[in-house]
């Protein structure tokens, strides 16, 4: 693709974005009824479960991109490794940063220490481990590589975060996606959450990927310049 | 804090921390911009 109709995608992907962003907000805040126990409050999870499902997406295209450099070898697999690794870790410091926020007037707690709440912090500290590890070892390849094994083991959290409000007992809300909890009318407010912030991810992976391109660029240069 | 008070905390965390974020890629490409702009002069000086 040259540089030309990347930017154009780019403007594309940043005007069909500014729309969907302006729609969820919309739906979110005036749209969505106003929820009969919390009242107003319970406008944080439209944003708060956005911002969680698309932390997991990141670290699921952090797993693929993991999977795919182990077997190719190809270092564009591992600057999307490394930039779904670190939109991931601002989605869900989004996550548990508004979830106690929420908790505090609900449980009369900011925070306490249930299998959902532990095993999702325990997945953003894997993930900030994960971003520590890569500057500490100079060798791209070696780095890439025990990045790319370090990032395939930590997602073994994830479906443990997904699955433990249904295996074991929690305060945290139901899941209400598959039990259908969501009242129909809270529905296009939610959905609209979560479609605008899976573009934005598909929107910061480009630019993250696209700088640590210019970052290897950068090292090309310096090495031929001595 | 009332309700509303909390509501506008949480949604001012996730704007500004999404701000920051793109800000950061965004100051960082422009450092490394003027850095490759520099390393190819002097590539073509020498």
């Amino acid at each position: 693709m040259n540089k030309r109709t990347t930017a154009r995608l780019d403007m594309v992907l940043w005007g069909v974005l500014g729309l969907a962003m302006i729609a969820a907000l919309y739906l979110a805040f005036v749209d969505a009824p106003r929820e009969r126990t919390m009242g107003d409050l319970q406008r944080i999870f439209y944003f708060h479960v956005a911002a969680a499902i698309t932390g997991m997406t990141a670290f699921g295209v952090n797993f693929a991109a993991g999977v795919a450099y182990v077997a190719r070898r190809d270092r564009k697999w591992d600057r999307l490794a490394l930039a779904a690794a670190e939109t991931g870790v601002v989605f869900f410091a989004i996550v548990l940063i508004t979830g106690p926020i929420w908790a505090k007037p609900v449980w009369m707690v900011w925070w306490t220490w249930s299998p959902r709440l532990t095993l999702s912090l325990v997945l953003c500290l894997l993930y900030i481990a994960y971003l520590l590890i890569r500057r500490y070892i100079e060798d791209p390849d070696r780095r890439a590589m025990i990045a790319a094994v370090f990032g395939i083991v930590a997602f073994v959290d994830a479906p443990l975060v997904w699955f433990s409000i249904r295996w074991w007992r929690d305060i945290h809300p139901a899941p209400m996606l598959e039990s259908g909890g969501i009242d129909p009318a809270m529905r296009p407010a939610f959905w609209a959450c979560v479609a605008s912030f899976e573009l934005l991810l598909v929107y910061l992976l480009r630019r993250r990927c696209a700088l640590e391109s210019m970052r290897e660029e950068m090292e090309r240069l310096e090495r031929l310049a001595g | 804090m009332n309700t509303m008070a909390y509501l506008f905390t949480a949604n001012a965390v996730i704007w500004i921390v999404l701000a920051l974020f793109l800000l950061r890629i965004h100051a960082g490409e422009r450092k490394l911009r003027e850095e490759i702009d520099r390393l190819r002069r002097q590539i073509d000086r020498t």
